[in-house]
């Protein structure tokens, strides 16, 4: 219950905080205190009052002002002038800024070169398993460029048995550079399968698996 | 008469080696200060700096202890990711409408689309068969636990402005989904289909309130009974965060 009063509490003051302004949970989780700075080199940047194109600008910061960068939301960044105002500022934009030592800002945008420097991968998958529809979610670590290993997790309910899959594969990407690449996986897993309870006879078992494949990955 | 003729023959050469010298210095002199900066100390300085040079190898003056300063650039953290809870009513049919809570999780792909993973639950009540007759049991009491997760694609497709008053305006998005997923419901799991629409107020860059509505769709078999397809309309309430 404390517990639990705790976290009503949590919620009001991220609901109560003033519009734009960093929520008193936020460095419950790792949130930035310092925040980047940097210095508008074009004429202006224009801050927008919602992350994305539909949202009117309201406000723009002229040439050779200070700007803090507080948070990144997709393609958008959250920044403050100094007089506190807060707005969000196209990737466009904001990679054409100054750091405070006049260097150009370096935002770390992922590019085709720097994309296999990337070590967790998540993943998400549809598809057929012996006539039923099989949903599965993954998670992968890149060991190098080339080799990465992957744990995942589906279901496929299907009309007779009900099938659960845990897998753990070993990923080879013969050509990580390029932006088609051909891969080969192993793997192994556990295969659990039980029949439905409208059916007359009951079947529930697991079973260990392990397989291999191919396929073509497209960057 | 020997020591005389010494005197004048050694005279001119100290002279000589004396002028040589002295012009050797000058022409070093000229030679410095045509690549360096101009500075007044000349030789001497070039000397003393020389001859410090030579002491600094043999025994250190001054020990420098400058500590440099490690100039960390604060990173510029993401908040793709948005995690809420949700509330409501569902239909299960044939079962009655039920309260149905849950929680999910949106990852923001663009400014347009978003991943979206939920789960929830529900229970389902009594069938009219069963209200009626009073002694017919179509599911014991714990099958009749319903528990459904989906994987969804949303694209915020009227993203814009909500304005309370004349000074306070809200950003928000009416935006369409459509998933896959599973539903534990009657003993089984059924491949669930759902797609639906919402629409997200931000309170502030960080929180934002929902409201969905949602179909789920999946065949079912109650009861060795002729297979349909079940339409299970969801309406909720909801509250989350990015993060």
């Amino acid at each position: 219950m404390r517990r639990l009063c705790a976290l009503c509490l949590l919620l009001l003051s991220a609901v109560t905080t003033d519009a734009g302004a960093m929520p008193s949970w936020v460095p419950f989780f790792g949130g930035p205190k310092v925040y980047r700075e940097v210095v508008v080199a074009d004429p202006y940047i224009e801050m927008h009052s919602g992350p994305g194109t539909g949202f009117p600008v309201f406000f723009v910061v002229g040439r050779g002002d200070n700007v803090s960068v507080l948070t990144r939301r997709t393609d958008w960044y959250l920044v403050r002038e100094h007089q506190g105002r807060e707005g969000w500022v196209t990737e466009q934009q904001l990679a054409r800024t100054l750091e405070l030592n006049g260097k150009q800002i370096n935002l770390e945008i992922p590019t085709l070169e720097n994309l296999s420097k990337h070590r967790f991968e998540g993943s998400v998958m549809f598809g057929d398993f012996g006539g039923a529809s099989l949903t599965s979610i993954g998670v992968s670590y890149g060991f190098s460029d080339h080799l990465s290993m992957e744990l995942a997790a589906g279901a496929a309910p299907g009309n007779i048995y009900d099938v659960d899959l845990v897998t753990l594969s070993l990923t080879h990407t013969m050509l990580p550079a390029k932006r088609i690449s051909p891969y080969l996986l192993l793997g192994t897993g556990q295969i659990h399968t039980s029949v439905h309870t409208t059916q007359a006879q009951k079947v529930d078992n697991t079973n260990q698996i392990s397989f291999v494949g191919a396929g073509v990955l497209y960057i | 008469m020997e020591s005389r003729l010494r005197l004048f023959l050694l005279t001119p050469l100290m002279v000589s080696i004396l002028l040589c010298n002295s012009g050797c210095s000058l022409f070093r002199h000229k030679t410095r200060t045509s690549n360096e900066p101009a500075t007044s100390s000349g030789p001497v300085v070039v000397d003393a700096a020389a001859s410090a040079t030579t002491a600094t190898v043999t025994e250190p003056v001054l020990e420098p202890k400058v500590e440099r300063r490690k100039i960390k650039t604060p990173k510029i953290h993401s908040s793709d990711f948005e995690i809420g809870m949700f509330g409501g009513i569902l239909g299960i049919e044939d079962f009655g409408s039920h309260s149905v809570y849950g929680a999910r999780v949106d990852f923001h792909i663009s400014e347009s689309f978003f991943l979206q993973g939920a789960y929830g639950r529900s229970r389902g009540g009594k069938t009219t068969a069963e209200s009626l007759s009073g002694n017919i049991q179509v599911l014991s009491s714990a099958n009749r636990n319903y528990n459904y997760y989906n994987l969804s694609l949303g694209w915020d497709a009227l993203p814009g402005e909500v304005f309370v008053g004349e000074n306070r305006a809200y950003n928000s998005a009416l935006y369409f989904i459509v998933g896959a997923g599973g539903t534990k419901f009657a003993g089984d799991n059924h491949f669930t289909v759902n797609g639906g629409f919402g629409y997200r107020v931000l309170v502030n860059n960080w929180v934002s309130a929902r409201i969905d509505i949602r179909d789920y769709l999946y065949d079912t078999a109650l009861l060795n009974s002729p297979k349909k397809v079940v339409n299970n309309l969801e309406a909720t309430l909801g509250l989350s965060f990015y993060f």
